[in-house]
């Protein structure tokens, strides 16, 4: 009996990560389809700047904690600046094909 | 007679013989039988004093007893705040000097500094609150010296007396102890007045064994002033030495492992710093080039400005480096698990070293468990490891450690970037700005006390215990610990200069203890990140509701601590600190300087730093909620 009481734990456990990742990839191919329709869109550049989002950022935290943030280049900048001050251990080019993809992406909007 | 009491010990004389011989040299019974019984002392090894066996028989009244036994017990200092049922207590502290009592305005702050004192000087304090009204106050230090396992002696007196017990009297709870049982390793009503001194030992003695906690006792107020009878015990007589080497055999199994590993891994925990074994730490992670990391914990328990050391820790699969160890070694890290992830995952290979028996194996499948005081343990495997070395592995160990110290300098060129920020200049300021400053002036061997959550992150610091600089950071997290931590470690490390780093949010829940450090004169500078936010909780809430209410309107109604805004210089000089607002980077510089003449004069100060509010949603001039 308690075999599987695990058992169905850890089928839980497996199900609820694999729909937290499907959760997160949402917005991600969402934003991209947006963007490939833009004429301005610098393609490749973007498509860095994701791929490296994904890997340096979400191995702590989801995008949730900063899809609402909406503003310019120096913003993401200094968002991106603030993260290299707790763990965050990015290139120069890194920093700068994520603050490309983010700037495009999550553009500064007027405040409420 | 000589050879009357040779032949008794040598048991050629029985005792009665012995006592009808006594007799009948013109000796009484009774002295007969005080000779045989000083003869027997002797034989037996007693003839050393109480004293010098370390316990004696007290009489006096309660309140003296409880010093006494305070006193034995190798307490120094006593923390606490005013309690009227205490009063005997009182009276006997005037005439026992060497026991100094610090009145603490608040509950909350008071029990801060004593666990703050304890965790800088490792000797024992207790701290006093007035009943069950002050120990509720109490409590929420209670809890964090509970997760932080500090062994912090909690002591309130139990309404009514016990002729009144169960009544509703004024400030009784019925089984007040009962609310602390989830957050102490011991609690206990003394039962007898002549009891206080057994309780106060048991307390001690509980909190004080391995793993460490907070203990509670409590008696019932009409004991106080009572004369008792009773026993005072050195705590020495009592302490289990709880300085376990671990199994050997386990010990073997954890060196091959070890050496036998491709990517090792070593975590390092508060059992380090506290058992001052950080350099066996070093010494082990050198003879086979494992990197060190640290999850969360109070200490910093391996130097910063090692080439092994290798960064905070989440979680080992989410590491840049090393990538994916095969081997992992704990050592003496608690390992907070605030999720389902686990910080070493099940297809690792696990060793963990701990006296916190209790811990190991909770949550992590554990291939060697180590029970042991570190400082041992890294001993014994590290002599089992150097039995194993070969030329080989020793070549091994030189370019991992090669290895290690290309990635830390890569890691702190990166690190350095913090200041490309192009809001660097700005008013109201970075908070990496001013943390940034705060480090560039802090002295080489200066203590920071980091109760900034997540605004403040001593990210600009290189801590090395040893040899440089040293933290104390928060586990618990109950809000209001900063100030009255500061002021225990500066109690604790008189000549040290003691850096306090608090935001603005848990300032506000403590800031009473800064009367402590102008009354006694600790020179702790104070920097408060003020963003009149409580910015942790905003971008954690928003991160939840993603595009939601909150963020498409800008109404939030739990984090904006503005309008008006509060002014920490004017709190500060309140309780008699110095203390000025800096609202750039130029103003922040010389305020610092000035906080260093206060801090040479022996007098503390406060810098309301103000710092920008960051995250996602906030205005310029935020929405507050209207109440009509």
């Amino acid at each position: 009996m308690y075999s599987r009481q695990w058992n169905f734990y850890n089928v839980i456990v497996a199900f609820r990560e694999v729909f937290f990742v499907f959760l997160l990839l949402i917005p991600i191919v969402t934003s991209s389809q947006s963007l490939d329709s833009s004429p301005d869109n610098d393609a490749p550049s973007i498509h860095t700047g994701q791929r490296t989002l994904m890997e340096q950022c979400f191995r702590c935290h989801g995008d949730g904690m900063w899809r609402d943030i909406k503003t310019d280049r120096d913003g993401w900048l200094s968002v991106i600046y603030r993260m290299v001050g707790r763990g965050g251990k990015w290139t120069p080019e890194q920093i700068t094909v994520m603050a490309d993809y983010l700037t495009d992406t999550y553009p500064q909007r007027d405040k409420p | 007679m000589r050879e009357l009491v040779a032949g008794y010990l040598s048991a050629g004389v029985s005792r009665r013989e012995f006592i009808n011989r006594i007799v009948a040299l013109g000796v009484s019974v009774t002295s007969a039988r005080a000779i045989l019984q000083s003869v027997s002392n002797v034989a037996h090894g007693q003839e050393l004093s109480p004293e010098e066996l370390g316990y004696r028989i007290f009489e006096g009244t309660t309140g003296e007893a409880l010093a006494e036994q305070l006193i034995a017990s190798g307490v120094k200092y006593v923390f606490g705040n005013s309690a009227s049922q205490d009063a005997s207590f009182y009276e006997a502290l005037v005439d026992r000097p060497q026991l100094k009592y610090i009145l603490t305005p608040h509950e909350g702050p008071g029990a801060a500094m004593a666990a703050g004192y304890i965790k800088a000087s490792g000797e024992p304090a207790i701290v006093m609150q007035a009943g069950v009204v002050g120990l509720t106050n109490a409590m929420g230090q209670m809890y964090n010296t509970w997760k932080e396992q500090i062994p912090l002696v909690f002591y309130s007196y139990t309404r009514p007396g016990t002729n009144a017990l169960g009544r509703d009297a004024f400030e009784e709870v019925e089984n007040q102890d009962d609310m602390v049982a989830p957050i102490t390793k011991y609690r206990w009503v003394a039962s007898r007045a002549d009891k206080i001194p057994d309780t106060v030992r048991r307390s001690f003695r509980a909190a004080w064994t391995p793993s460490y906690g907070p203990s509670y006792m409590s008696w019932y107020m009409d004991f106080d002033g009572q004369k008792i009878r009773t026993e005072i015990i050195d705590q020495d007589k009592l302490d289990p030495r709880m300085r376990v080497r671990p199994n050997p055999d386990e010990v073997e199994l954890a060196a091959n492992l070890l050496v036998n590993a491709k990517r090792p891994l070593m975590i390092v925990g508060d059992e380090v710093y506290r058992a001052k074994a950080i350099p066996k730490a070093i010494a082990m992670a050198e003879q086979l080039g494992i990197p060190v990391v640290q999850a969360r914990q109070i200490h910093t328990n391996f130097p910063q400005n090692h080439p092994l050391w290798a960064g905070e820790l989440s979680s080992t699969d989410r590491l840049q480096y090393p990538s994916s160890p095969d081997v992992v070694i704990n050592v003496g890290d608690k390992l907070q698990h605030s999720g389902a992830r686990l910080i070493v995952p099940r297809n690792t290979q696990f060793i963990d070293m701990r006296i916190d028996a209790n811990s190991i194996g909770r949550i992590l499948r554990t291939d060697v468990p180590l029970v042991s005081d570190v400082a041992y343990g890294l001993d014994d495997v590290s002599s089992a490891i150097n039995d194993r070395l070969t030329p080989s592995l020793r070549t091994l160990a030189k370019n991992r450690l090669d290895a290690s110290r290309v990635n830390h300098e890569r890691s702190s060129k990166l690190s350095a970037q913090v200041s490309n920020n192009p809001y660097w200049n700005d008013t109201p300021m970075l908070s990496d700005r001013v943390t940034y400053e705060i480090a560039n002036f802090a002295e080489k061997d200066a203590i920071i006390v980091d109760d900034a959550g997540s605004i403040g992150r001593a990210h600009s610091f290189v801590y090395d215990p040893i040899n440089g600089r040293e933290r104390f950071f928060y586990y618990g997290a109950h809000l209001g610990t900063g100030v009255g931590t500061a002021a225990g470690v500066q109690l604790a490390r008189p000549g040290r200069q003691v850096i306090c780093l608090v935001g603005d949010g848990t300032f506000i829940f403590g800031p009473t203890a800064l009367w402590n450090m102008a009354r006694l004169e600790l020179p702790v500078i104070t920097i408060v990140y003020n963003n009149h936010a409580y910015s942790g909780p905003h971008n954690r809430v928003i991160s939840q509701y993603p595009g939601g209410r909150m963020a498409q309107t800008g109404n939030f109604v739990h984090d904006f601590l503005g309008k008006p805004d509060m002014n920490m210089a004017f709190i500060a000089k309140g309780f008699g600190v110095e203390a000025e607002v800096a609202e750039n980077p130029r103003q922040l510089k010389a305020a610092l300087g000035r906080a260093r003449k206060a801090s040479l004069d022996g007098k503390p100060y406060l810098i309301d730093a103000q710092v920008r509010r960051t995250g996602p949603g906030w205005a310029d001039d935020p929405w507050i909620p209207e109440i009509s």
